[in-house]
This record gives C-alpha cells, sequence and structure tokens, in this order.
C-alpha cells in the first residue's frame, strides 16, 4: 500500500488528460471549429413551415391570427 | 437515390446526407406519429399510476393507519413504487416520445424501422410493470433509484437496447449538416444512460462490490440519472422548444457550447453529496462537493441563454402552453441547480440532510423541472403528430395553474419543513449537552407540513386528471378537416 | 459543434472520469478492507496508532497487522439475523431510518444516543447491501441493537404506538398470527405480551410472531457497532 504512488500516478494521468484537452482545443480552435457559431441556432427553422419569426403555438382556438396563417412579426 | 433499405445499408458509414432527401417537418412528424403517441400514451399511464402511488404514500406520513393492514400497501413499499413508476415509467417513456421526435425533426428525415423502437419501448414497459409489481409483492432491492428486482434488470437493458441503436440509427440518417445543440444533449444521454445502469446493476446487484463502495456507485448512479438522462433531455428539449416557439434563435449559441461541456464535465462527480458525513472517504465527499459547486457554470450559461431568448417575448409566450410549461420548466432548473450546489456545501447539508428537505428538492428537479418542461414537450408534439388540435384550452390552462402551483406550494411547503426538522434534529442543549428536542417531537412537528404536502399533492392530480382526459379525448377525435379545428401552423395534408 | 467524434470522445471521457474517480478509486481504496482488532500491530508486533505504520527499512508506509489472539470485527451475520435483513430490505426501513453515525460535533447523532463513534468504511465490509439510508423520519439504527429489548422490539413492530406514541412508523402487524388462546395447551410460550390498550380485538387472543417478525427482529437486535476499531485510534 504505497500512497505515493498512487498519487503520482493520479498526477500523470491528470497532466496527460489536461495537456490531450488543451490539443483538441487548440486543435479544434485552428480547425475553425469555433468560428461562426451563431449561425447554428438558426438551423431549427425553416422557411415553408416553420419559419423565423413566427410564433408556432397558441392554446386551441386562440391564434389571433386563425384566418390569415401565421402570424409573423417585424424583427 | 435511395433510402437504405436494409439495417445494414442504414448503419453503413458511406450513408451521406441528401439534401434531396430532406424531409418537411410535417413528413418528419407524421412518420412518428405511432411512436409519439405509443410513448405517450404509456407515459401518461404511468404517470396516474404514479400519482396514485404518491398519494397513498403522502398520506400515510400524517395517517400512519391508512390502508395499515396491508403489507403490500405498507410504505416501504408504495414509497418505492412511486418514485420508479415515475422515473422509469413516466419519466422514460415521455423522453423517449419528445427526444426522438424532436432529434428526427432536426434530422431533417423520415424515420424507418420504427418497429425496433417500438419493440424495445413494449419490453422497457413490461419490464416496469413488472417491477412495480415486484416491488409491491415484496421482491424489492433495497437500494434507492435501483429498486427493480434483479430479475427485472434484464428485461430493461434488452428494451434499452433496441431503444438506443435505434435512435444512433436515428442520427445516422440525418440528412442536414448542422447538428444542433438538443441533439448533443440528447445523443449524450443516450449514451450516458446505459452506461450508468450497466455499471450500477453490476455493481451493486449482481456482483455487489464490497461495503460502502455500494453506497457510492449507488448515488453515482442516482444523482445521474437525473444529471445525466433527465437533465439533457429536458434541457436539450428546452433548446429546441423556446426558440422554436417563439421563432426567435437561442440568445447566444456559443454559451450553449460551454453549457454543454461544463455540465458532461462537472454534473457526474456531484452525486457522492448525498453521503456528506457518512462512512466514505473525505476526498471523495470533497470532489462531490467542488463538482456540486461548479455546476453553477452550466446551470447560469443555461439560464441565461433560455431566459433571454423569451426576453421581450412573455406576452406571446403566455398565449402558448408549450412555452408557459417550458419556461417555468428552465426557471425551475435555474433555481434547482443553484440551490443543490448550496445544499452540497457540508454546512447547510448538516441541516438539510435526512430531511424533508431532500424530498423538496427531489421534487424540485424531477417535477418542477423536468416534468414540466416535457409537459411542453407533449403540448407541442401531439397536434403536430396527429393533425389535429388540443380539444380543450380550459382543461390546459387548468392543468396548468394546477401543476405550476401545486408543485411550487409542495416544494416550498416541504422546504420549510424541512428546514426546520434539520435545525431541530441537530440542536444541542448547551448545558446538558443532549439533544434539544426529542425525536418524537421533532416528527411531530413535521405533520402539519405533510398534511399540507398531500393537500398540493390532491392540487397536482387534479391537473394530471385534466391532462389525461384533454390526451384521450385528443385521441379519440377525428382528424382535422381544417375547418372545425386548425392545428397550430401544420400544413395538413402537404 | 461540427466534429462529432470529438462529441463522442468528450461524452465518454466526461463519464468515465466520475466512474474511475469516484467508484473505480473508491473500490481500489475500500474494497480490500478486511476485519480487524481494536489495535493493529507493525511487523513486530508492537501495537500501533491507526491503521499505518512505517516500515524502518524502507520507509514506506505499510498497513499494520491484526494482533494475534484478538477477536477481529466487525463479525458477519448469520442465521436469523440474515434473513431478517431481508425483511428489513422489502418493508423498505430504509427510506425512514439511516444506518450511519456522524462524527460527534456533525449534527446530533452523538448527543442522541445513537452511536459512541463515528460509523467507519469497514463496518458495512460484510454487508452485500449497504442501507446506509438517506432519511430520518425515523432514529438511527446502527446501534438499535444495544438500546431495545426484543419484546419492545415486537411491540413496536406489532403496533409502534405501544413503545412510542404519536409514531408515524407503519405497524407491521401483518408479520404476526393473532389467534385464539388454546383451550387445551393454554397460552403459547412465543406469545408476545401486549398491553391492555392495545390488545386486538374482544376475547382471548395471543399474538404470536411470524418467522419473519423474529428474523427481523434477530437482525435487529444484531445492529451493532460497539466494538473498537483501529481507525478511531488515529488521532489519538
Amino acid at each position: 500500500m504505497e500512497f505515493g504512488g498512487y498519487i503520482i500516478l493520479g498526477a500523470v494521468f491528470a497532466g496527460l488528460l489536461f495537456l490531450g484537452a488543451a490539443a483538441v482545443l487548440w486543435w479544434a480552435y485552428r480547425d475553425g471549429q469555433f468560428s461562426d457559431l451563431e449561425s447554428g441556432s438558426r438551423t431549427i427553422f425553416d422557411d415553408e413551415e416553420e419559419p423565423e419569426g413566427a410564433q408556432t403555438d397558441f392554446f386551441p382556438t386562440k391564434n389571433p391570427e386563425d384566418l390569415d396563417g401565421p402570424p409573423r412579426r417585424g424583427e | 437515390m435511395s433510402f437504405p433499405s436494409t439495417l445494414t445499408e442504414a448503419m453503413s458509414p458511406t450513408a451521406e446526407p441528401k439534401s434531396d432527401l430532406l424531409a418537411k417537418l410535417s413528413e418528419v412528424d407524421r412518420s412518428m406519429k405511432v411512436l409519439g403517441v405509443f410513448f405517450t400514451v404509456c407515459g401518461l399511464l404511468w404517470l396516474m399510476a404514479g400519482t396514485l402511488f404518491a398519494l397513498v404514500a403522502s398520506i400515510k406520513m400524517h395517517n400512519v393507519d391508512f390502508l395499515g393492514d396491508s403489507e403490500f400497501w405498507t410504505w416501504g413499499r408504495v414509497r418505492s413504487a412511486h418514485l420508479n413508476a415515475m422515473i422509469y415509467g413516466w419519466a422514460f417513456n415521455v423522453s423517449f416520445a419528445v427526444a426522438p421526435w424532436i432529434m428526427a425533426r432536426l434530422c431533417r428525415t423520415r424515420v424507418r424501422f420504427t418497429n425496433i423502437f417500438l419493440f424495445g419501448g413494449i419490453f422497457w414497459n413490461i419490464g416496469v410493470v413488472i417491477g412495480v409489481y415486484g416491488i409491491l409483492a415484496g421482491h424489492k432491492v433495497g437500494v434507492e433509484w435501483l429498486e427493480f428486482p434483479a430479475y427485472v434488470t434484464p428485461i430493461l437493458a434488452l428494451a434499452f437496447a433496441f431503444i438506443g441503436v435505434w435512435v444512433i440509427l436515428l442520427f445516422r440518417w440525418r440528412q442536414t449538416g448542422h447538428v444542433y445543440v438538443s441533439q448533443w444533449y440528447f445523443l449524450a444521454a443516450f449514451f450516458w444512460l446505459p452506461w450508468l445502469y450497466a455499471m450500477a446493476q453490476i455493481m451493486i446487484v449482481h456482483e455487489p462490490a464490497r461495503g460502502v463502495v455500494q453506497s457510492l456507485t449507488n448515488w453515482w448512479f442516482a444523482h445521474n440519472v437525473l444529471g445525466l438522462w433527465l437533465t439533457p433531455i429536458a434541457v436539450g428539449a428546452a433548446y429546441y422548444l423556446i426558440p422554436k416557439v417563439l421563432g426567435r434563435p437561442i440568445y447566444s449559441y456559443y454559451l450553449s457550447v460551454i453549457g454543454f461541456w461544463a455540465l458532461a464535465l462537472f454534473y457526474n462527480w456531484a452525486g457522492v453529496h448525498h453521503l456528506i458525513g457518512g462512512p466514505v472517504p473525505a476526498w471523495v465527499i470533497s470532489a462531490g462537493t467542488v463538482a456540486s459547486v461548479m455546476m453553477v457554470i452550466p446551470v447560469i450559461v443555461v439560464a441565461i441563454n433560455h431566459h433571454m431568448t423569451v426576453v421581450g417575448l412573455h406576452r406571446e409566450g403566455w398565449a402558448s402552453p408549450t412555452i408557459r410549461f417550458v419556461v417555468f420548466g428552465a426557471i425551475n432548473y435555474t433555481a434547482v441547480s443553484l440551490l443543490g450546489s448550496a445544499m452540497a456545501l457540508r454546512s447547510v447539508n448538516e441541516i438539510t440532510h435526512f430531511t424533508h428537505f431532500t424530498v423538496s428538492h427531489s421534487h424540485h428537479g424531477v417535477y418542477s423541472f423536468f416534468t414540466m418542461i416535457m409537459f411542453g414537450g407533449i403540448y407541442y408534439m401531439l397536434p403536430r403528430l396527429l393533425n389535429r388540435e388540443w380539444p380543450s384550452a380550459m382543461l390546459i390552462s387548468l392543468h396548468w395553474w394546477t401543476t405550476a402551483v401545486g408543485v411550487t406550494l409542495m416544494v416550498i411547503v416541504l422546504a420549510i419543513g424541512g428546514f426546520i426538522q434539520g435545525l431541530q434534529l441537530n440542536a444541542i442543549d448547551p448545558e446538558t449537552e443532549t439533544a434539544a428536542f426529542e425525536f418524537l417531537e421533532v416528527m411531530r412537528a413535521t405533520i402539519p407540513y405533510m398534511v399540507m404536502r398531500s393537500l398540493t399533492g390532491v392540487l397536482i392530480t387534479i391537473g394530471h386528471v385534466a391532462f389525461f382526459i384533454n390526451i384521450i379525448w385528443m385521441l379519440s377525435r377525428r382528424a382535422a378537416d381544417g375547418s372545425e379545428s386548425k392545428p397550430t401552423l401544420l400544413t395538413p395534408g402537404a | 459543434m461540427r466534429s462529432l467524434p470529438l462529441l463522442f470522445l468528450g461524452v465518454f471521457f466526461t463519464i468515465a472520469s466520475s466512474w474511475v474517480g469516484i467508484v473505480l478509486v473508491s473500490n481500489i481504496q475500500l474494497g480490500g478492507l478486511e476485519p480487524a482488532t481494536p489495535e493493529l500491530t507493525d511487523a513486530e508486533g508492537n501495537p500501533i496508532a491507526g491503521v499505518f505504520f512505517e516500515d524502518p527499512e524502507t520507509g514506506e508506509m505499510r498497513l499494520g497487522l491484526n494482533q494475534d489472539g484478538v477477536e477481529a470485527w466487525p463479525v458477519p451475520l448469520v442465521g436469523a439475523a440474515q434473513r431478517g435483513k431481508r425483511v428489513y430490505e422489502q418493508m423498505g426501513c430504509l427510506y425512514c431510518h439511516s444506518q450511519q453515525v456522524r462524527r460527534q460535533g456533525f449534527g446530533s447523532d452523538y448527543e442522541r444516543g445513537w452511536g459512541e463513534r463515528q460509523s467507519v468504511a469497514r463496518d458495512y465490509i460484510h454487508q452485500e447491501r449497504v442501507m446506509l439510508g438517506t432519511m430520518r423520519t425515523g432514529p438511527d439504527l446502527s446501534n438499535v441493537g444495544l438500546r431495545y429489548s426484543e419484546l419492545w422490539q415486537h411491540q413496536h413492530l406489532f403496533n409502534p404506538k405501544i413503545t412510542s406514541r404519536d409514531s408515524l412508523m407503519p405497524r407491521y402487524a401483518f408479520l404476526y398470527e393473532v389467534r385464539p388462546i388454546s383451550e387445551t395447551r393454554g397460552p403459547s410460550p412465543n406469545a408476545i405480551e401486549i398491553p391492555e390498550d392495545y390488545h386486538p380485538g374482544p376475547g382471548e387472543l395471543e399474538v404470536i410472531p411470524t418467522q419473519r417478525a423474529r428474523d427481523l427482529v434477530a437482525y435487529l437486535m444484531n445492529l451493532r457497532q460497539d466494538y473498537d476499531l483501529p481507525e478511531m485510534r488515529r488521532e489519538q
């Protein structure tokens, strides 16, 4: 039962893990993984059926523009 | 250009996205119809069963003679039946309904081989039925969150294998280049859960580890079911539903990246704070406490993102049942997590540990946060799957008010009662150096809070009944023909 | 995030880290614990304080050895007590009763007389099912075997209000057989004494514990952490 050994082993693994994480981050940065992050947030919209700027859920029969299709908000 | 027609073809890494196969959202919805409805109904039935068990257990906490001579309904079993029915019945089924549906929409693909998922789902529910019955019949395993008898484990594991494989397949069928943040949360959750479950089952139930290593594994598992399964499912759903319903992209997509990794990194270490003061090594507890406090980072990040997306659109959001439920859940995610970080501090934990405060906290998490977001998800999903409108706005309103008010009161009542209980339990008379309050005295003081808890439980039950009626009513209606009632923003028969 | 392998790698490493850290490392640290005598010795047989001693030759810290001819603790449960533990588990006792004494100064466990010392990992090494508990709707039971008699336990299980007025504990009367006293053989020697106020029904009835009740009480009577372990000597 040698505690020093475990601590050194743990430190080595922690160091490797840290270096690995740093390397991965560096690679990701160089690879452009972090560029233009915000555009992804718009991928959930779809111009045809559920476009950006239109609310898509209302209480039943409470849709304010029930007759004229989806309400659009000026952005 | 053809869909992969066989399983092996579907799994092939060369199955590249083809933009001409991009499915319309209404087509995706239609292909998910059977699955979504099946899991919603299963979840709903479990919700009702779990509510019944909850009421019985709650009433027994102040009227101990209620069903007092029945071994089947003895408190220690009903309580576990409640927990397991709610988690493995309600929470898992509703996750299987909402998360893959959002996933399919984000992948923009018509789903295939749905029988795999359905088969897994049927077995899952058979497993939970046997498990809950086993608990009541006296075959339970005395480990919190793992009470299902050992013979149920293989059924659940097999069922989840089918479900998990199908979700990975679904992801492989995606026709989109970008992987949205909700998809990471879902993928990660579907990857984390089997690992957690397998390890916990092996090290606690089937090949028990020595002594308190079991307890550490137990809380590593139990807290991570919340942190690495329910939380990513609900946070992922909120990341989709809030911007989707409001038609406004998420406030900061960049922050969501940080939030995801911070959650992945810290949450899975946090569980051991359930053992503070216990016979386990101090370093494990310290690590758990540090991780619990670090959870502040992802929580704040998610809070900023969700709330800033809603800011300025409160009136619009109020008009949407989905947003009401999801935003309520999101607010409570912030609250419950910050409270949880505080509870992991030794000085706070000394008071709240072993009391109803913990019970308050777990309902705050699983109900105010997770369940409410899932309610919102169902309100958004079902009209689109069935192509018909919710039959009653009044029932939705009733459901909303009873559950939101009911659970908030329950959490507050239990927190106050629990905190007082903790203070009284710990109080030491400085002169005699004995406990300041007799144990029975402390217990008696909790009873008014237990009665109030039952009352809030009745309120929530009313909400669940309204929800139940609305869903059954909706299912028994005919599909909309465009005139009698119009599902919001669907393109009927497109 | 566009790199999926990276996502999977990250997801894998995060959970692997906590599994290794919490589960595996504590298994390395605690998985080898064995019963120990109250005092351990070094290689020459001299008593040491605590669990470790320094090897005079290499300077390494080594685990102390059990003393010869002294009983090592804890001892495993056997027979009825072992079966009783299963009943304890099935009735869900752990949802209201913890089995862990916290150190003096943290909570009031010591002042309430729930234990003379803190519970340590070694106390649980023989338990196939460790039920530390997370709730104290009822008192801690780590040392309940030292506090009450068998009769008290039976009365308390049959109807907790007999011994603890206003108790919130469910009654486990279904673990007892209530039957008419035999006219030919007279009262059974196994019957438990029930005070007048709580006696079941009119007529000549007696209350006989079933096998499960006897097992459960045997288990409760065996819940005790009154032995000394070397961990306790660390600070001395």
